[in-house]
């Protein structure tokens, strides 16, 4: 049991950040500022009074709902997502995705070769012939193409 | 002159072979595009348009329908198997398609979404046959002053989305407002809580957001759910087709106010049609008599917003071939796809090429009807094994795609981090009970409310008070007072005058 | 082609170092710091194949859009690039030298080679269809007598269409009221009636003439798009004004590319069937090539120093 209610961590922060917003927004022109101001200050007031309706249910009904399901899980996934998104600018994306795909199937418990390797080469030539073939995007250019130069 | 006869005599133009396998591709492609998420129509076709330079131009113009009314239903196709919208226009089609495919009707939702899109578009065709010259007038009667208050009249729908808790509700509409704020101010070009980074200064696209507020979540989700046990997908249980058919007339009082909207919306310039959709998603849960099964699979809010996504399609055509002003980001790539076939927008246009441009009509037509056998078949049975792929795969894929999306947008590795940093708000927002739907709202309409207003401001250069006292102001005012003050209103009397009436 | 490229590219071996032995043996990029399907954008689709037609070498030409900020998103791209002569990109006025002045920008449009210019858009002054302004005197005058009621649609603060109107606001002592409306928005403002005024460019205004009349442009001379819109400088406002776009590539390309793109690209503007798709998008040809399309940057450049020294267009 928690003594925090997950919307006092909410609430506060909400209030902090919007606080923070109308503060900056002071320095806007006299017409940039009315617009922030008119969402912020009401988001500010709106961010409080969530804080402090959270801690009273606390109080009155010790009821708080779970946040996470799984942390660790959470962290993991939330990491190799950091990962491969840091990675992108250095592997292109198709180095990237061939390797993300297959180490999150692993991890989370999904272990047959076959299916996985099938769906991720699947994924990664249809990604190939849609995005660079037929619109031609210029992706982040893949590791061994710029290896070689 | 004879209102049918450029439209009959442009018949044999439109059936020829090339024409009919382009709007099939066209099609085609547009269900793909629209299905993956950061992909739009209106990149597809800016970036498929030299290629169509050396096509006869009707060849083309058949491609570009294809696209543009295919996109708009493969949309719907991730909204309601995943829960995440393939285009901003499908975010309504998630509220209640998501829900019906966890009861086990994805199938059915798909079909409803499916024939709603496809009439969406060939209605909305039909209006631009009959009427494009006397609805673009429409368009140019439309000043900042006026479109304020259609901006105003979409905020008021958020009502409708805001959920249970109301000042959650609020807070989720306020952020969206606050994220459509980020950027150049749209007067004075102040930077607005850019903090010094230029990819921040034009603002942030309303797919990126979306990208990462939609598609994310559900991944960390099904992370954290999945442990050692690989957990197949659930099937696509299909109704036989005739008997969703038989079920269209119950959807045409949520079609006709869908199809008012979207005409009605397509007609301005820089509304976007992302929002006719939470339009006709909030006239149709009004109307219901059951207002409370919306949200929890009512097909009737699929066919409210797909109709509605669909609708606005040809209509935000009709300005731009009658007077060379786009009514949305897709009918200016349009355009410059009639411009580069020398087909100059105006009057013009129906005088010397009348039967390009009655062709390119009947093409949207068409391309929205041959939607139902190419949607039906092809696309939905191919993108309905998306289901039975293992959860710890799909997760991956899902990252994956959405890193491209974001990326895709505007080519940017920075939209990547802002979509993964929209992901991890999306993930905290729907812990802590926050509702998506209103930051999107706020994102489409804030900029279209707040530049309107100022621009009214500055316009009113004699003191008139343009904004209350021009005359469509004046309806517009009045409409929005009918519509949300007075129900409620009408309600509690009505409630009130029944318990004296049980208490006589 | 072969012949007239074979003196550029002994040329280039006497002065390079680099095995450049032909140039282009590579697909070449070509940066758009606007969106797909805009004005810039169009353009450089359109005129992409002539390029890859006219250039000596089976290479193509492919567009880039990197959006954001004004173009400075894709200018700092088109900047940091390897000065091969294998990126290229767009570059516009009043933008590339406005932004800088601005301080948004952390180079200047010095720090670019430039290639040569293609288009130049010359200001206009517009009014709805049957205004009671018939030429700029009227417009001027009623402004005089009644500062400030005259409202302008323009673009974006500080692009050219509000600059346009700040020199005619120099020069003449009227007031007008700007309205910066999005993109094409203005006009559309000014066909609606919503605006006294629209300031945007010749070229977004020339095929509309049904329904807005061009009070004049703000060019040296009669534009060959229209012969019959009169100048502003013909009806006594010595004002000129217009948006320029333009081929650069990063700092340091070498002579022989930049040469060999110049070349494509003017035999691509006397290409007849090009002029023709140029004619339709309503897009005013202006070739210029690397030393007059510098001396043209440098002489705005100065003026709208100049300009920003005295009254900053932007608080």
């Amino acid at each position: 049991m928690k003594t925090i209610h997950n919307d006092v961590v909410l609430g506060t922060s909400v209030a902090v950040l919007a606080a923070l917003g109308c503060w900056r927004a002071m320095d806007f022109g006299a017409d940039a500022r009315v617009f922030p101001l008119l969402v912020l200050m009401p988001a500010t007031v709106i961010g409080v009074l969530i804080a402090v309706r959270g801690q009273m249910r606390l109080w009155r009904e010790r009821d708080n709902p779970r946040f996470f399901v799984n942390p660790i899980r959470f962290f993991q996934i939330v990491f190799i997502m950091g990962l491969a998104l840091f990675g992108l600018q250095y592997l292109g994306f198709l180095t990237t995705s061939a390797i993300t795909i297959p180490v999150i199937s692993f991890l989370l418990g999904f272990r047959k070769p076959l299916p996985v390797f099938v769906t991720t080469g699947l994924f990664l030539v249809i990604v190939y012939i849609v995005f660079i073939q037929i619109l031609s995007r210029p992706l982040p250019a893949e590791i061994w193409t710029w290896l070689g130069n | 002159m004879d209102l049918f006869t450029p439209l009959l005599n442009a018949i044999p133009a439109v059936m020829t072979f090339p024409n009919l396998l382009a709007m099939v591709g066209g099609v085609l492609a547009g269900i793909i595009v629209g299905s993956l998420p950061g992909l739009t129509a209106t990149m597809s076709i800016a970036v498929l348009l030299p290629l169509t330079f050396a096509m006869d131009p009707l060849v083309a113009l058949g491609m570009m329908a294809g696209i543009y009314n295919g996109a708009m239903y493969g949309g719907a196709i991730p909204a309601i198997l995943l829960r995440i919208p393939g285009t901003p226009a499908a975010i309504v089609t998630t509220f209640d398609g998501y829900p019906l495919a966890q009861q086990g009707k994805a199938g059915y939702a798909l079909q409803i979404a499916l024939l709603s899109s496809a009439f969406g578009g060939m209605m909305s065709a039909v209006a631009m046959m009959i009427l494009a010259p006397p609805l673009s007038l429409v368009t140019l009667a439309f000043g900042p002053p006026e479109v304020f208050w259609v901006g105003i009249f979409g905020m008021a729908a958020v009502s409708v989305f805001l959920g249970d808790d109301l000042p959650k509700g609020l807070l989720a509409a306020l952020l969206g407002l606050f994220v459509g704020m980020i950027g150049l101010d749209p007067v004075m070009s102040t930077d607005r809580f850019t903090f010094g980074a230029l990819e921040l200064e034009s603002g942030i696209d309303i797919v990126v957001l979306m990208v990462g507020l939609y598609a994310i979540p559900p991944c960390i989700d099904m992370a954290e759910e999945t442990f050692r046990k690989a957990k197949t997908g659930q099937k696509l249980e299909f109704a036989p087709f005739m008997q969703t058919v038989r079920e269209i007339p119950r959807f045409f009082k949520v079609w006709s106010w869908a199809y008012i909207y979207g005409i009605f919306v397509g007609l301005l310039p820089g509304a976007s049609g992302s929002f006719v959709s939470f339009l006709a998603y909030e006239r149709a849960k009004k109307m219901s008599k059951d207002p409370q099964s919306f949200g929890k699979g009512n097909p009737e809010g699929v066919a409210a917003s797909e109709f509605g996504n669909n609708a606005d399609n040809a209509a935000a055509l009709i300005p731009t071939v009658t007077l060379g002003i786009p009514g949305s980001s897709v009918a200016a790539v349009i355009m410059g796809g009639l411009l580069v076939h020398g087909l100059q927008p105006g009057p013009d246009l129906f005088r010397n090429s009348a039967d390009i441009i009655y062709g390119f009509m009947i093409q949207m037509f068409l391309t929205s009807l041959i939607l139902i056998p190419l949607g039906g078949s092809f696309a939905t049975n191919l993108f309905a094994q998306v289901l039975r792929i293992p959860r710890p795969l799909l997760i991956g894929l899902i990252l994956c795609l959405s890193i491209v999306g974001a990326y895709c947008v505007q080519n940017s590795i920075f939209d990547v981090w802002l979509m993964f940093g929209f992901g991890l708000l999306g993930y905290v927002m729907s812990k802590t009970g926050l509702p998506l739907a209103p930051v999107a709202l706020g994102v489409i309409l804030g900029p279209l409310i707040e530049s309107n207003l100022r621009l009214s401001l500055l316009l009113d250069v004699r003191n008139e008070h343009i904004l209350f006292t021009r005359p469509i102001c004046m309806v517009l005012i009045a409409l929005l007072v009918l519509t949300t003050v007075f129900p409620p209103l009408w309600k509690r009397f009505s409630a009130r005058r029944k318990k004296a009436q049980d208490a006589a | 082609m072969k012949r007239y490229m074979l003196p550029i590219v002994a040329a280039g071996m006497m002065f390079s170092t680099a095995a450049f032995a032909q140039y282009p043996e590579k697909d070449i990029t070509v940066i758009v710091p606007y969106g797909a399907g805009g004005g810039s954008d169009i353009m450089v689709r359109t005129v992409a194949p002539y390029i890859e037609k006219y250039l000596d070498g089976d290479v193509s030409v492919v567009v880039e859009n990197r959006t954001g900020a004004s173009g400075i998103v894709g200018w700092q791209a088109l900047h940091d690039a390897k000065p091969d002569g294998y990126t290229i990109g767009i570059i516009t006025t009043p933008s590339i030298v406005t932004k800088p002045i601005e301080g948004k920008a952390k180079f200047t449009w010095q720090d670019f080679t430039l290639i040569a210019n293609m288009v130049t858009d010359p200001a206009a002054l517009n009014v709805k269809k049957g205004s009671d302004f018939k030429n700029v005197t009227d417009l001027v005058e009623y402004a005089k007598a009644n500062p400030r009621v005259v409202t302008m649609a323009t673009g974006n603060f500080g692009g050219d269409d509000h600059l346009a109107g700040l020199q005619l606001e120099a020069l003449t002592g009227a007031e007008f009221t700007f309205v910066p409306f999005p993109g094409a928005a203005a006009r559309n403002a000014t066909m609606g009636g919503h605006v006294a005024v629209g300031s945007f460019n010749l070229g977004e205004a020339v095929n509309y003439q049904e329904s807005v009349d061009i009070l004049g442009i703000m060019a040296d001379k009669r534009s060959d798009i229209d012969p019959n819109i009169p100048t502003l400088k013909e009806q006594g406002f010595d004002i000129i004004a217009s948006s320029q776009r333009g081929f650069a590539g990063p700092k340091g390309m070498p002579e022989e590319a930049v040469k060999a793109l110049s070349d494509a690209l003017k035999q691509a503007l006397a290409d007849p069937e090009f002029q023709q798709d140029a004619k339709d998008q309503g897009v005013v040809l202006d070739f210029a090539d690397q030393k007059a399309f510098t001396e043209g940057l440098a002489a705005f450049d100065k003026n709208m120093r100049a300009i920003w020294d005295k009254t900053p267009w932007l608080k």
